[in-house]
């Protein structure tokens, strides 16, 4: 499998702090690979040091075959990036950075420009300091995607962007990589709904740390919401494997998350620790039920820090 | 695209980006053009020269650092949200677009428009281009300082205080680094000059280039603001360390062929040497010495030639036993004082000998004198023992020449070396005449030599009368603007020059219509023709009074000797020994 990114035991820290530790991370060539994770969890400094906005402190990472730290003008071409943090020149016209943008991509496609600007609904001759944020954003994706490049990496773009810009947004990005040749889109984002609808990929990162980085449907496929009822008021005993998450007790009702499904184990799984066990129920979970579940799994492991 | 293109493509766009500010920047340099072609002129015109000076300078240098700073920090070198840091741009070709806008904007574009003023005004080509380059260097050295403050800063304030703590830090270093260094390596103190504005240009520029290559292809900024430091740091100690402008002309002793310097002799005047005293503070520290001054007499050479001391050894030889030895070297202060009795003073003759066969004539005569030592005041402790005073002093030999001759007209016109002079206007008043006079002066920037003390002179001659009159400095009424000042210690000055002649000023000749109708304006020169050494000795020189004190009756106290009795006429002053006697024009 050709990967688009890689890292090898990424690290970068500022004073004390450990903003990203140990990343190792592939991201397959041609999938949407999705980072998610809380506040402070590093996602953007990741996605920094792999732009080579930021050096590692140590390990290395790699970007379309290219370490990350020697990133120059001839990989930038084959890059989109899309940040809330960036600055957009505010003096300019969005045509007007276009203009400033095209001669410094071979591949810049004006038609394809002209129609994603359409497809966006981006005013051309509004100055960027009097758009929206939602047209900011808008108007940096068009820059970022008029010239096809291989790897689209996208910083929080959709924070802060109402309902309708959102789905103008994605819709943008999806009828953009859908092509022919498939991009590579990196995205880090808060947005679960926005996630669950472009990637096909997802990774979690938390405290720095990557807790995992595996396809979708695989990621859906082993978490599940379990039902327990027991015969009798019971404890929760000592021991529960690691793999079930928010496990909790109401009663005769036993409730967790099993990181680890599979079909043909659940029962006497469960029954080993619960013998007296009268009912067992695996209910499917959507992403954003899956993050939930994960971020409350987070804090209490922060809480308890 | 190819590397110059996206220069091309990169400048383009910082012209649009700031085409406002470029805009405000285009008018300053049209609005002083325009005011420094016409002129001061009448006070009704213009505020005042100061304002109109500094009003210049201010709009100038201030639009240069805001835009540069500008310039830079719109693609911002720090921090991670610049939008250029994720697009396909080299560095080198980021770095080459910026340097070459700050440069063509604010280097390139006031070197055409003072070049192509100063043509326009009449200054030959040499010089126009040397006042623009000169301006070009002063621009350089602000651009590259903004430059290297705005690399590691992301907004003005963030400018101001960078600068205000790069000015600190050189002050620092000036008042109390190199005092230090001064006192620990007095080898090293004794070589510090008084800075070389052409040296300091050099470093800053080169200073400036090296750190701003080495931001934009690392961007480190701490290292980068180390490098800054250090540059402004060795620009100062390298303009003080290098070697001080040489006091005597580069320029050989006075051919026999042109002066035959065997028969010329020297001698003080009748009028004794004087004494001074001269307070000097150091820090805290406040010492007084003695200053020497002579009226040097000089014969054996025709009257159309003159010298003017530039360096000075002197020794004061106590010959009483175990008396004191003091020797070294001085440095020379010209100064003037009036003559009473119309005694012709070596200019003066040098002067009336260029003009021809002509009764030249003038309301006041200067005499010269200078300065040929400072003693230290431990010298003076020793009074009444009688001493040998003896300087050896090296002179420039001058003889005038007559440099441009034009009609007393308006509209007459002419250039000479870093000058060009338009008559305005002449205008018969009662019993005498007004004249206007503009001048556009490229000063300090003459080769040196080429003026003995920067004595021209301006003449009306009239040729059919056979009378000259000799128009004093201090008759005229001057306005300056000055365009180029503070890198290069040159100055580009445009001076409205007006002289009011009633019948007094020229005591023995009267200016009337008619007069002024055969007259002619003539520029008079010095031109240096070689140097020449001579001693001065003053045997039996005693000092007599008080010394050691700064009091009014210390000043003027004379040294008796045997050409110079005690009672002797006190010299007259005029205006402080310290003003040098700068000549009509320049």
């Amino acid at each position: 499998m050709q990967y688009a990114i890689e890292t090898e035991h990424l690290s970068r820290r500022f004073g004390r702090t450990d903003a990203v530790s140990d990343l190792s991370l592939n991201v397959p060539a041609g999938c949407v690979f999705a980072l998610v994770g809380p506040n402070g969890a590093g996602k953007t400094t990741t996605i920094k040091t792999l732009m080579n906005l930021l050096p590692p402190t140590s390990g290395r990472a790699s970007v379309l075959g290219t370490d990350s730290r020697k990133l120059g003008p001839s990989a930038l071409r084959r890059i989109g990036y899309v940040s809330e943090n960036q600055d957009l020149p505010a003096w300019m016209t969005v045509a007007d950075m276009m203009a400033y943008c095209a001669p410094f991509y071979p591949t810049w496609d004006t038609a394809f420009a002209a129609a994603l600007a359409r497809q966006l609904g981006v005013p051309l001759d509004k100055p960027i300091k009097r758009c929206s944020r939602g047209t900011r954003m808008k108007a940096a994706l068009l820059v970022s995607l008029a010239y096809r490049p291989e790897l689209l990496v996208m910083d929080e773009p959709f924070g802060g962007l109402d309902a309708l810009v959102r789905e103008e947004f994605s819709s943008g990005i999806l009828e953009a990589v859908g092509g022919e040749r498939p991009w590579t889109v990196f995205v880090s984002s808060h947005d679960i709904d926005e996630v669950e609808r472009l990637a096909d990929w997802v990774g979690t990162i938390n405290e720095g740390r990557l807790v995992f980085a595996e396809p979708v449907s695989s990621l859906i496929g082993r978490f599940r919401q379990v039902d327990v009822v027991v015969s009798e008021a019971a404890t929760l005993p000592g021991g529960l494997p690691v793999s079930w998450l928010l496990p909790e007790i109401s009663g005769r009702a036993i409730r967790f998350v099993d990181t680890a499904y599979a079909e043909s184990d659940l029962g006497p799984r469960v029954r080993a620790l619960f013998p007296l066990a009268v009912d067992i129920s695996a209910t499917p979970m959507s992403l954003r039920q899956i993050f939930i579940t994960l971020a409350r799994t987070f804090r209490g492991q922060e809480n308890r820090a | 695209m190819n590397a110059p293109g996206l220069v091309v493509h990169l400048m383009w766009v910082d012209i649009k980006a700031h085409r406002a500010l470029l805009a405000v920047w285009a008018i300053v340099l049209l609005v002083q053009t325009a005011l420094f072609v016409q002129g001061p002129g009448d006070s009704g015109r213009f505020v005042s020269s100061v304002s109109y000076d500094i009003g210049i300078a201010i709009v100038r240098f201030g639009w240069t650092i805001v835009v540069t700073a500008l310039l830079i920090q719109s693609d911002s070198l720090l921090g991670t949200t610049a939008f250029w840091r994720t697009r396909p741009i080299p560095r080198a070709a980021l770095l080459t677009a910026k340097l070459l806008s700050a440069s063509l904007w604010f280097v390139a574009a006031p070197v055409v428009v003072v070049g192509a003023m100063l043509l326009r005004l009449g200054m030959r080509p040499f010089d126009a281009a040397t006042g623009g380059g000169l301006v070009g260097v002063e621009q350089a050295v602000i651009v590259s300082m903004t430059v290297m403050a705005a690399l590691v800063t992301v907004n003005l304030g963030q400018l101001v205080v960078a600068g205000i703590a790069g000015v600190t830090v050189v002050a620092v270093f000036n008042g109390l680094l190199l005092p230090v260094v001064a006192l620990a390596w007095p080898a090293v103190g004794s070589s510090l000059s008084g800075g070389q504005p052409t040296v300091y240009a050099i470093a800053v520029v080169g200073g400036g280039l090296v750190v701003a290559t080495y931001h934009y292809l690392t961007l480190r900024s701490w290292h980068s603001v180390a490098l800054a430091t250090a540059a402004m740091f060795l620009a100062t100690a390298l303009t003080r360390l290098w070697p001080a402008a040489p006091v005597v002309p580069p320029i050989g002793p006075v051919p026999e062929s042109v002066l035959p310097t065997s028969a010329i002799s020297l001698a003080t005047s009748p009028l004794a040497p004087r004494v001074d005293d001269v307070a000097r503070a150091t820090g805290a520290r406040r010492s007084v010495s003695k200053r020497v001054s002579v009226e040097l007499t000089s014969t054996g050479h025709p009257p159309g030639i003159y010298f003017w001391p530039v360096m000075a050894t002197t020794t004061m030889n106590f010959v009483a036993p175990g008396a004191l030895l003091w020797v070294g070297p001085s440095v020379l202060t010209p100064g003037e004082r009036a003559s009473r009795d119309d005694s012709e003073g070596q200019p003066w003759r040098s002067i009336h000998a260029a003009l021809g066969d002509v009764d030249l004539d003038s309301p006041r005569r200067w005499i010269y004198f200078t300065s040929v030592a400072e003693l230290p005041d431990d010298v003076f402790r020793a009074r009444g023992i009688p001493a040998q005073f003896k300087t050896d002093l090296t002179m420039v030999a001058y003889r005038y020449e007559v440099t441009a001759v034009v009609p007393l007209k308006a509209n007459a016109a002419f250039s000479a070396p870093g000058l060009a002079s338009r008559i305005v206007s002449v205008v018969v008043v009662n019993a005498g005449a007004r004249i206007e006079l503009h001048e556009t002066i490229l000063e300090g920037a003459l080769p040196l030599g080429h003026s003995g003390f920067g004595a021209s002179w301006y003449v009306l001659r009239n040729n059919a009368r056979h009378q000259a009159v000799l128009m004093m400095w201090r008759d005229f009424k001057r306005f300056s603007a000055t365009v180029g000042i503070a890198a290069t210690g040159v100055a580009t000055t445009r001076r409205v020059m007006e002289v009011d002649m009633p019948p007094e000023f020229a005591r023995r000749i009267t200016i009337d219509a008619a007069w002024l109708d055969q007259a002619e304006l003539v520029l008079v020169e010095p031109r240096p023709l070689g140097l020449l050494t001579r001693s001065l000795t003053i045997d039996n020189a005693a000092r007599n009074g008080t010394a050691g004190r700064l009091s009014p009756a210390a000043m003027s106290a004379p040294l008796s000797s045997p050409d110079a009795p005690g009672s002797h006429r006190p010299p007259v002053s005029d205006g402080g020994s310290s003003t040098p006697p700068a000549g009509g024009v320049r």
